[in-house]
């Protein structure tokens, strides 16, 4: 059975005139840098734009990657940097589309399902009151559960800065929540948190 | 994990989070995006150059310019012993200059030595001040080292006797 190519493979074909290659690369990380988009705060119906705009910038700026770093580290950057572009550029003033039901979260129950999507939707609102560079960290470190060195190179901040930031960033969350969405901290633990 | 004022902790977050946590979104991008590229191949060379075809720019950028250093070079050596017009007159312009710049350099040597000849005396007068007012300005360090210790004995006594005659406080806060 033929080996899965690896990234720098297919980036190295990619540069060497092979364009058909990238699309193994967009299929490879679509979802990711999709999902990342969404817990960005991406409206679901823009998401699609967003993710095809970042593998095109990906696309464009290829030559400058470097292997030392993974290519999802990258990915997350221009991705986290597309979501917070979009967000600049279109204003949504908080507007919450439904997710869709592509929205696939792997949970059996239907009524559980749309426990859980509400909670969703509630949460993404919360989370666009939280400033963009405090968001960031925040994601990276609790939705995506990312390391705190990956997530300084995700940034290309110090560790000790993304440090600070995710404990303001849980700080405006808790804030945020006890003062708009008590309804979605969990059971007990406002209390013991506060 | 340690917490910092308001942070309600990983757990807490992790918790928070979690059901949009497991959202995840199934999307296929790739046939736009192939589809953007390829209408757009022309515009967009793609990327910066590989590996490869870097360095060998590099080394060619490097021996075209070693080839044009190469020809200048012979070009003014054929120029100056053909013994050319334009080349005797650039270096008759040359050697003006240099004799500009010579008188020039005297000049400003001049100044800086008239320059030196009056400041050097006054620095020396102030040296001389310092060695003989040396003792002096000894005495006085000496003497105020021994007022700072005289103002640290003076305030210990004084907190002392302070302290003596102070009300206590007992762990009920009153006092006694």
């Amino acid at each position: 059975m033929a080996e899965e190519p690896t990234d720098v493979d297919l980036i190295r074909d990619v540069l060497a005139g092979r364009v058909e290659r990238f699309e193994v690369l967009v299929r490879r990380y679509q979802r990711l840098v999709a999902t990342a988009a969404l817990r960005m705060g991406t409206p679901r119906d823009e998401v699609e734009d967003v993710t095809s705009e970042v593998f095109y910038k990906v696309y464009k700026s290829l030559g400058r990657y470097r292997p030392e770093h993974a290519l999802s580290t990258w990915l997350y950057r221009i991705a986290i940097n597309a979501a917070l572009d979009r967000k600049r550029s279109t204003r949504h003033e908080s507007r919450m589309e439904e997710l869709s039901p592509s929205l696939a979260d792997g949970r059996p129950s239907l009524e559980s399902q749309a426990t859980d999507l509400e909670r969703s939707r509630l949460l993404q609102e919360a989370l666009e009151r939280i400033p963009g560079h405090y968001r960031s960290p925040l994601v990276l470190a609790h939705l995506e559960g990312m390391p705190l060195e990956e997530i300084a190179r995700v940034l290309d901040l110090p560790e000790g800065t993304v440090k600070s930031r995710l404990f303001r960033a849980r700080a405006m969350l808790k804030d945020i929540i006890r003062r708009h969405y008590p309804m979605l901290a969990p059971p007990g633990a406002m209390e013991s948190a506060t | 994990m340690k917490r910092a004022g308001g942070d309600p902790g990983g757990l807490w977050t992790a918790e928070v989070l979690r059901p949009l946590g497991r959202q995840t979104v199934e999307c296929d991008v790739a046939p736009r995006v192939m589809a953007r590229i390829a209408a757009e191949m022309d515009r967009l060379r793609p990327l910066t150059a590989s590996p490869r075809v870097s360095r060998l720019a590099w080394a060619s950028s490097l021996l075209l310019a070693c080839a044009a250093l190469a020809f200048l070079g012979s070009t003014l050596f054929v120029l100056v012993r053909g013994g050319d017009e334009g080349v005797r007159e650039i270096v008759g312009l040359g050697l003006s200059g240099w004799h500009v710049l010579m008188v020039f350099g005297r000049v400003a040597a001049d100044l800086g030595a008239r320059a030196l000849a009056l400041v050097l005396p006054i620095l020396r007068a102030g040296r001389a001040l310092l060695e003989v007012a040396a003792p002096l300005l000894r005495g006085a360090g000496l003497l105020a080292a021994a007022g700072g210790v005289f103002s640290i004995l003076f305030s210990t006594y004084v907190f002392a006797s302070a302290r003596k005659t102070a009300p206590r406080v007992d762990l009920q806060g009153g006092i006694r």
